[in-house]
């Protein structure tokens, strides 16, 4: 099984991070791990040159199985038609993650039909306006 | 008072502007931001023992940059192909700041890059954790060009069996482009919406990938300039096409594959069918010899 090493991250310091440039043009990305936990990678951190964000070079780097870093959709539902498109909306600050799949229908009708209790991978959300919101954006 | 005549003519010719700032080939510039080097006689210091030193730094680089555009630029243009891209990223300088500038114009669909990227003179390559990049603005919308002619692609250098997206536009909830250079032995691929991939079967996932638009009706993929498969599918409501998503997305998903060319071709509206065959061969020709120039 590959592993990552991963930066976790509390919801404070997911706060200050968020949205912020660590090289230019570079920009963090934080993912979630299956636990909720909120992760960025290695590869942020030892490229990080800003002054202000030093302290996650502190912060001891883990080994995290890939599978656990996003949703390992080949094994799994997901997959239509043998269709490997997945949609994962995710807003880490309220730790939440919806999981959808790609079928004729809108996003927006899949991401609703969703709420009401349909396949997910075991962490979802039920936040309507939340979603929406997201989509939207 | 004395006449310093060289300093007016080298800027009535256009060497030296009147502030002291040298000019150069349009494509320096982004170059010179790139590197973080001011156009001022903070390196020009004229008549100092710097002067001579910046101004062979300044030729060199302007120098470069021609060769670049020579080997790379005047080729595709003689074939008719420069104006058809209006999307094209060959990663080269070795930064993400060198990275993010569009060949075609440097001042449209600036890319941007997000997560673990590692950036080196060879390239750039994701984590296949949560990097992906995005061209920031959308590919079709004010830009009069039609998914109908449209030619995507990317160089890869990784050899990776997953299920790792490589390339991928959405027209909202729609996917427009979609590509798995390889999963489980097959390239997965869509162009315009549908849910039914082209699924290809490759020996691995190195080379110059393309999806290209042959009518209306098909499109074709090509790994190498050969084409390893086709698929069924009508153009569609294409033409709001989002930005440009290498590597991954945010959400998912996310490419481990180095890559040294990300590119997207088209015409205008009104046209149908991307690159023709000869086209296809120029481009890819080209395209190797130039990174094989860079020895990468």
């Amino acid at each position: 099984m590959t592993e990552k090493k991963m930066v976790i991250l509390t919801k404070e310091q997911g706060i200050l991070i968020r949205n912020q440039a660590f090289a230019p043009d570079s920009y963090f990305h934080p993912i979630l791990s299956k636990y909720m936990e909120i992760m960025i990678s290695e590869e942020e951190v030892d490229a990080c040159q800003l002054e202000e964000f030093q302290w996650l070079k502190m912060l001891p780097k883990q080994s995290i199985a890939e599978t656990d870093c996003q949703p390992n959709c080949s094994e799994s539902d997901l997959i239509i038609d043998q269709s490997p498109v997945l949609y994962k909306i995710e807003d880490y600050l309220a730790k939440t993650v919806t999981i959808a799949y790609q079928c004729n229908e809108g996003r927006k009708e899949i991401i609703l039909a969703m709420i009401d209790g349909a396949t997910t991978m075991g962490y979802v959300l039920n936040m309507a306006t939340k979603i929406i919101s997201n989509q939207n954006s | 008072m004395a006449i310093n005549w060289g300093l007016i003519v080298m800027r009535s010719i256009g060497i030296i502007s009147s502030s002291r700032r040298w000019r150069y080939q349009p494509e320096v510039y982004p170059f010179m931001e790139a590197i973080g080097m001011p156009n001022s006689d903070l390196i020009y210091h004229e008549g100092t023992t710097y002067e001579r030193s910046g101004k062979q730094f300044w030729t060199q680089i302007n120098e470069l940059i021609i060769n670049w555009k020579t080997a790379l630029g005047l080729p595709l243009d003689f074939k008719n192909l420069y104006s058809r891209l209006p999307l094209v990223y060959p990663t080269i300088g070795g930064t993400a700041t060198s990275h993010k500038y569009n060949l075609s114009d440097p001042s449209k669909f600036v890319a941007t890059f997000f997560g673990g990227w590692t950036h080196d003179g060879s390239g750039a390559q994701p984590n296949g954790t949560n990097a992906y990049m995005t061209t920031t603005t959308g590919l079709f919308v004010n830009m009069g060009y039609s998914m109908e002619s449209a030619t995507f692609g990317f160089d890869s250098k990784t050899d990776a069996n997953g299920l790792y997206l490589d390339l991928r536009a959405t027209d909202g909830a729609r996917p427009n482009i979609i590509l798995y250079a390889r999963n489980s032995g097959s390239a997965y691929s869509q162009f315009d919406y549908s849910l039914a991939n082209s699924i290809d079967a490759v020996p691995d996932s190195l080379g110059l990938y393309m999806l290209n638009r042959v009518n209306a009706n098909l499109f074709e993929v090509i790994k190498e300039n050969a084409v390893i498969g086709s698929h069924s599918k009508t153009c569609g409501h294409e033409i709001s096409s989002g930005v440009l998503n290498g590597a991954g997305y945010s959400g998912g998903q996310y490419s481990p594959r180095k890559r040294t060319l990300t590119f997207g071709a088209s015409k205008s509206q009104g046209n149908i069918g991307g690159f023709t065959p000869t086209e296809r061969t120029d481009f890819t020709n080209h395209w190797r010899n130039f990174d094989n120039s860079l020895n990468r």
